[in-house]
């Protein structure tokens, strides 16, 4: 069985390509000791695989360190290399790169749909005999010429016909020359070319070096004069000189082979969205938007409706169990524990999936970028980066994929402190219990939701101010960001992952919140000798009243309150769950006072995230230590926080 | 002598690239994206707060900080 | 006469058929290292960055 690489530019439609060409058969792995995501998938019975999107074949990081690895290791029978055919020039320095790797390279020109409306035209039969590659026109998002690539893969798998190699100046090539006559070179890893590696002798590139044994003296000797005497010629390091010679030589085809008029300018809506005025108002406008359809809207008509009918569904049963003479335990937790648990948590689930709706087709339309390069300079005034407003956006819906979703940032540090910071975002989650206070305590005063938000962007504003002051060093990194085109995000996409996402919410409901709820309402409703009695008398009172007196300053002092803050680490929706379970939703006014439930609500905004997040941070901060320091630093965080809220209502009202 | 940086050029000023100056790895990582001796910029629009900024060069849009953009000198 | 004992049954038979579908559940997400905050299939939004091709 063969087998194909496929790579390209980070937006070139490569995993739209890998999607079309592999269908269902696509699979999500991971790559040994790196966090890079591994795609295979099969077409025409050969196997396929998606490497990263990478500008450049350089030793440094490690996305590219896989690419180049794999591809002189693994062998792969053919390399396709996936260029966006409206922007030539750039793309071919990669693939000049790929020319040298010795392995049959195809080149499929992307986004052909794109060359009409911009005003290029290329000349494929040109560019094929400038580079020795086959070269086909696809697009990869419309599904055309996607017969004929399969078709040339097949051509390509069968003759193995290897490409050209671009040639950079006679005075380069003298050295090149004389590196590969010399007999050091005969040792090189198998798979290898020898002019590869002799561009990498020159290059003095560090990967290289290490897979090979010490140079004799001799022509070790020679090498280094070879690299002074090119920086003497040349002005400028062997690197930069071997970079330049090879957009030369991409220069070179692309004049040759590309043909652009001049269009005339057209609205973008990138006029409107990276505009001096209109652009923040639009975030802003386009974020409430999405809030008030999904939470407001949405949530407005179904809560309410849904929650009438577990009220109904479970009066209803219970009675019915009576009537059938059911043990109340066991109709206890049928009704009082599964039905009360897991139906609090599911009166969300429509507002949820419009959210994960609205989030997703924002994430797959392109804006995200230009959000972060908007936000970008308010950003870095916090420690963090403009890319660091994904995450936050993102963790709207779910702190988990939003903490995955920080790796997009390369500094640090920054991308620590994101983390540290995105769960502070309230997240869908935590709405249920929001939603409940709010409406208990506050009925009526709906701009008290958005006021939470707020709070959970001051949390990320302070807290980025204060690790800016404490921040000695304050290097930054490089931001270089291609804002990827506009487009209508694949409907098919889109319900994919709204539905998928849902089915997660539904599914945590049917497992964790249905098992917690349980296992609370057993432990609520009998003690330790297992005699059936109240809830304050109960197993989890006693084992409640251990930690609550901790929250007492805050005002939720009460076992109950401190049990479902408990049971919030496998999941916030829990908390929600177990007040229903041990308290009631309609006696909350027993317990929690407007000023507490706000304390309460504020505790519960910041404190660590469950456990999942918690996993995905410690995934991404990479040690015990750090996690730890996060985790700390949230829930004191919320302490105080929930401390000071709980002072400033009690001043006000 | 005056050296002129990319991030002087304020939106719709042009320039030809001439040298960069950077550490090794915010050098390589610009001329990769292909900054290169000799080639055209142009500076298509800046960010609402001024910075970052996008510019065009080889027939692409691409955005950085003017902190980078500093290490850009041009002719 | 036997009614009470029939649906004593049923209810508990429901009880445990809910619990042992969360825990298996539970189960093969814990091996697949996967959880449900991103979505249940393979290829949820978890892994990986969704917003680059690559990441850091």
């Amino acid at each position: 069985m063969q087998t194909i690489a496929l790579i390209g530019n980070p937006n070139c439609g490569k995993t739209t390509l890998f999607n079309t060409l592999t269908g269902t058969t696509a699979y999500v792995g991971n790559w040994p000791g790196v966090t890079v995501e591994k795609k295979e998938g099969m077409v025409n019975g050969h196997r396929i695989l998606d490497l990263p999107g990478i500008y450049s074949l350089s030793p440094y990081s490690p996305e590219e360190k896989l690419s180049r690895r794999y591809i002189l290791d693994e062998q792969p029978d053919l390399i396709i290399d996936v260029i966006d055919a409206t922007n030539l020039e750039r793309s071919l320095y990669l693939t000049t790169q790929l020319a040298e790797l010795g392995r049959p390279l195809l080149l499929a020109l992307n986004m052909e749909d794109l060359l009409e409306k911009e005003g290029i035209r290329i000349d494929r039969k040109r560019l094929s005999q400038m580079t020795g590659c086959p070269v086909v026109q696809i697009s990869a998002s419309k599904g055309t010429g996607i017969k004929a690539l399969l078709e040339e893969i097949e051509r390509s798998l069968d003759q193995k016909r290897l490409p050209m190699q671009p040639l950079f100046s006679n005075f380069i090539e003298r050295y090149i020359t004389t590196i590969i006559k010399d007999d050091y070179l005969h040792q090189i890893p198998k798979g290898r070319q020898m002019r590869w590696a002799a561009i990498k002798l020159l290059e003095a590139d560090e990967l290289f070096l290490a897979s090979m044994p010490q140079p004799p003296q001799a022509f070790q000797t020679y090498i280094e004069q070879a690299r002074k005497e090119l920086v003497e010629h040349y002005d400028d390091d062997v690197q930069a000189i071997i970079i330049d010679q090879r957009y030369k030589v991409a220069e070179r085809i692309a004049k040759d082979c590309q043909i652009r008029t001049k269009k005339a300018k057209q609205f973008n809506f990138d006029n409107l969205a990276t505009s001096k005025f209109g652009a923040i108002p639009l975030f802003i406008a386009i974020m409430a938007a999405v809030f008030y359809l999904s939470i407001g809207l949405v949530g407005g008509y179904t809560t309410s409706w849904l929650e009438s009918f577990f009220a109904f569904a479970s009066l209803h049963i219970q009675v019915l169990s009576d009537a059938l003479q059911v043990h109340p335990l066991l109709s206890g937790i049928l009704v009082d524990g599964i039905i009360a648990g897991v139906g609090a948590v599911l009166t969300f689930v429509p507002q949820l999936f419009v959210l994960f709706l609205l989030l997703s087709i924002l994430e797959d339309c392109g804006y995200m970028a230009r959000i972060a390069f908007i936000m970008d300079r308010l950003m870095r005034s916090m420690g963090l980066s403009g890319k660091s407003i994904i995450p936050l956006v993102i963790g709207t819906g779910c702190s988990v994929p939003a903490i995955m979703s920080s790796r997009t940032i390369e500094h640090q540090k920054q991308r620590e402190l994101t983390v540290i910071v995105t769960p502070f975002i309230p997240c869908g989650a935590k709405m249920p219990v929001f939603a409940l206070m709010l409406t208990y305590f506050f009925p009526g005063k709906w701009f008290i939701a958005p006021l939470i938000y707020l709070l959970g962007i001051l949390a990320v504003v302070i807290t980025g101010l204060l690790a800016r002051a404490l921040d000695k060093h304050k290097e930054t990194n490089a931001f270089i960001l291609e804002l990827p085109r506009y487009q209508i995000p694949a409907a098919k996409n889109i319900w994919l992952q709204t539905k998928d996402r849902t089915l997660g919410f539904i599914q945590k409901a049917g497992t964790i919140i249905l098992l917690s709820s349980i296992i609370i309402y057993l432990l609520s409703s009998y003690s330790f000798t297992l005699q059936a009695v109240d809830a304050e008398l109960s197993m989890l009172a006693t084992m409640g009243r251990l930690i609550a007196p901790l929250f007492a300053p805050l005002g939720f002092g009460f076992w109950q309150a401190s049990v479902a803050l408990l049971t919030g680490i496998a999941a916030k929706e829990s908390i929600v769950s177990t007040l229903s379970v041990t308290i009631g939703t309609s006696s909350l006014g027993s317990f929690f006072t407007p000023d507490t439930a706000l304390s309460y609500m504020t505790f519960i905004l910041l404190s660590s995230p469950c456990i999942a997040a918690i996993s995905a941070m410690f995934k991404e901060l990479g040690s015990k230590r750090k996690l730890l320091f996060a985790v700390l630093w949230q829930t004191g965080f919320a302490y105080v926080a929930a401390l000071l809220i709980r002072s400033a209502t009690l001043l006000l009202l | 002598m005056m050296h002129m940086t990319m991030d002087e050029l304020t939106v719709g000023q042009k320039g030809a690239v001439k040298a960069i100056n950077a550490p090794k790895q915010l050098k390589r990582r610009l001329m990769d994206m292909g900054f290169t001796k000799g080639v055209g910029v142009e500076v298509v629009k800046l960010a609402p707060m001024g910075d970052p900024m996008e510019v065009s060069l080889r027939g692409y849009h691409l955005c950085l900080r003017k902190a980078e953009a500093r290490a850009i000198e041009l002719r | 006469m036997y009614t009470p004992i029939i649906s004593n049954i049923i209810v508990a038979l429901i009880i445990l058929l809910l619990i042992g579908f969360a825990i298996r559940t539970l189960h093969r997400q814990g091996k697949k290292e996967n959880c449900a905050s991103c979505g249940t299939k393979k290829n949820s939004a978890c892994k990986g960055c969704k917003f680059a091709d690559s990441c850091h």
